[in-house]
């Protein structure tokens, strides 16, 4: 199991606990769809899958490595395996795409790395890395361009190429394609979906059902516990309605999803 | 007593602290001598001669400034990067107390050191300085940089704990050390805004710098100090437009710089 969440319950000192009791892995190359209402409890795991917040009881397990048992370095290159995405890409605003790109290749490898890398920017080998990445997601034209000005789904492409470079083993999204255009939102879930084929774990949070429906599990969490964990094939509409009680604009998604979305697994195999 | 009391109250208990008189001046000596002095401005000396000791402390008024500049950097900088928060703390939530306590040292020792250096005025280290090193611009620059430094780091930190925390914890979860965030994530979000209070510390060092001369940091401001005592207030005249025209020039290079880099 390359992802174990086992019994973990957490919280916020201002929130008291988030998450109770919660059981949750990944094998190599599965891909899990997190689903659930907002508040449920799904940014708090992520926020546990990356060390940014530590669980009052349980233990996080990623690559092996218990979480709350590392610091320093040992902490910092296990995070440096783990590929995370968020919604709003969080890019660095002010650089070109190339060069938050090359951020990847650098920000693990130490404090002389990192200076090296802002003070006379990526070697060629690096910069060709991150062109091709970029290429993949269609934005290798807009390499030199700064952040702040490209469109959503442009900086949404960019994460990603980031994502790529960085190779990461284990791979989590936080609702990757929430606020881009279906375009962008098919090259991106190609792009994850490549990382899960190629054997990295992938946990997907989404409050897409079209989405949902294309991973291999999905897990969903109400009020901070598990209330469902199965094949999309099982998220009939009693699930739906015990997992959004009257959450009807997202019950509604389940009827509008699409048969075959350009990024799903046949596709990319 | 309303709040126009409480003021008339001050002011009259700060006039009686201070010897203050307004009948000064309808004395007959005092008016002679202001008339001197008034009358020395009106005829600045412009000989050619002294035109050229001028520009020579006024060039050493502005390698003071620079001088500072890069003490204040030199030390102000690093001490920035600890003494912002989002770089020198660790926030994890649920970590154990001691940890949390332990990990706030180097933040608070960086706050107070810069809190330290910044509460000392430039004068008052001058006067340090001078009494370790002599008289000279060599004390005006030390002065100047240390205060400086107390400055740029508070300013600095402050500026970088502005900034947009989404990429920051992006790079962090990308493996970054602080270094990294500081030059990766942070830095180039700041960077305009450093650069911009950068170049505002050094228009300020260019006054300071003309200031500290008064009590024998060197610079321009020793020359007008040494002619003010000497009742020589043609040159003093003189040093006054020359301090003016310092600042003029520091404020309009720093404008075409600031403009430069936008």
């Amino acid at each position: 199991m390359d992802i174990l969440v086992d019994a973990v319950t957490a919280g916020y000192r201002h929130r008291g606990a988030v998450l109770s009791e919660v059981t949750l892995g990944a094998a190599r190359g599965e891909q899990v769809a997190l689903i659930g209402p907002s508040g449920a409890g799904k940014t708090t795991l992520f926020r546990l899958l990356t060390r940014s917040l530590r669980p009052s009881r349980g233990r996080v397990v990623v690559g092996g490595a218990d979480l709350g048992r590392l610091a320093g370095r040992e902490l910092r290159s296990t995070r440096a395996s783990i590929g995370v995405i968020h919604q709003r890409g969080d890019l660095v605003p002010s650089v070109s795409a190339l060069a938050n790109v090359a951020v990847a290749t650098q920000a693990g490898a130490g404090p002389l790395a990192a200076l090296r890398l802002a003070a006379s920017g990526p070697t060629r080998d690096v910069a060709w890395r991150c062109r091709e990445a970029l290429d993949r997601l269609e934005v290798g034209h807009l390499a030199e361009v700064r952040v702040d000005e490209l469109s959503g789904g442009q900086r949404q492409r960019v994460a990603v190429a980031r994502l790529l470079v960085q190779a990461p083993s284990v791979v989590l999204a936080d609702e990757p394609t929430a606020s881009v255009d279906q375009a962008s939102g098919d090259l991106v879930m190609e792009a994850l979906v490549g990382l899960a084929l190629a054997g990295a774990p992938m946990v997907i949070a989404t409050h897409e059902l079209a989405v949902a429906r294309r991973m291999d599990r999905v897990v969903a969490l109400a009020d901070g516990v598990i209330v469902h964990n199965g094949a999309p094939t099982a998220l009939d509409s009693g699930v739906l309605a015990r997992i959004y009680m009257s959450d009807k604009i997202i019950a509604s998604d389940a009827v509008e999803t699409p048969e075959k979305a350009p990024w799903s697994r046949p596709a990319c195999r | 007593m309303g709040w126009f009391g409480i003021f008339v109250l001050l002011v009259g208990w700060s006039i009686r602290g201070t010897g203050f008189n307004a009948g000064f001046f309808s004395n007959g000596r005092a008016q002679e001598q202001t008339q001197r002095f008034i009358s020395g401005f009106l005829h600045p000396d412009l000989s050619l001669s002294y035109l050229g000791e001028v520009a020579r402390s006024a060039v050493t008024t502005l390698q003071i400034s620079f001088a500072g500049l890069a003490v204040g950097i030199l030390i102000g900088v690093p001490l920035s990067f600890l003494a912002a928060a989002n770089l020198s703390v660790n926030r994890t939530p649920g970590l154990p107390r001691w940890r949390r306590v332990l990990g706030l040292m180097p933040y608070q020792l960086a706050r107070n050191l810069l809190n330290f250096l910044r509460a000392v005025p430039e004068l008052v280290w001058a006067l340090v300085f001078i009494s370790a090193v002599g008289l000279g611009p060599f004390a005006g620059a030390l002065a100047i940089g240390i205060h400086s430094a107390g400055l740029l780091g508070k300013l600095w930190a402050e500026q970088m704990e502005a900034v947009d925390d989404g990429p920051v914890e992006a790079i962090r979860l990308l493996g970054a050390g602080r270094t990294a965030l500081g030059v990766l994530a942070v830095f180039p979000q700041a960077r305009q805004n450093l650069l911009s209070l950068t170049l505002y510390q050094w228009e300020c060092n260019v006054r300071a710098a003309a200031i500290v001369g008064f009590v024998g940091a060197g610079g321009i401001g020793q020359d007008l100090d040494v002619s003010i005592r000497l009742f020589r207030y043609s040159q003093a005249s003189v040093l006054i437009l020359a301090i003016l025209a310092l600042v003029v020039f520091a404020d309009g290079t720093s404008a075409l710089v600031r403009r430069s880099l936008r």
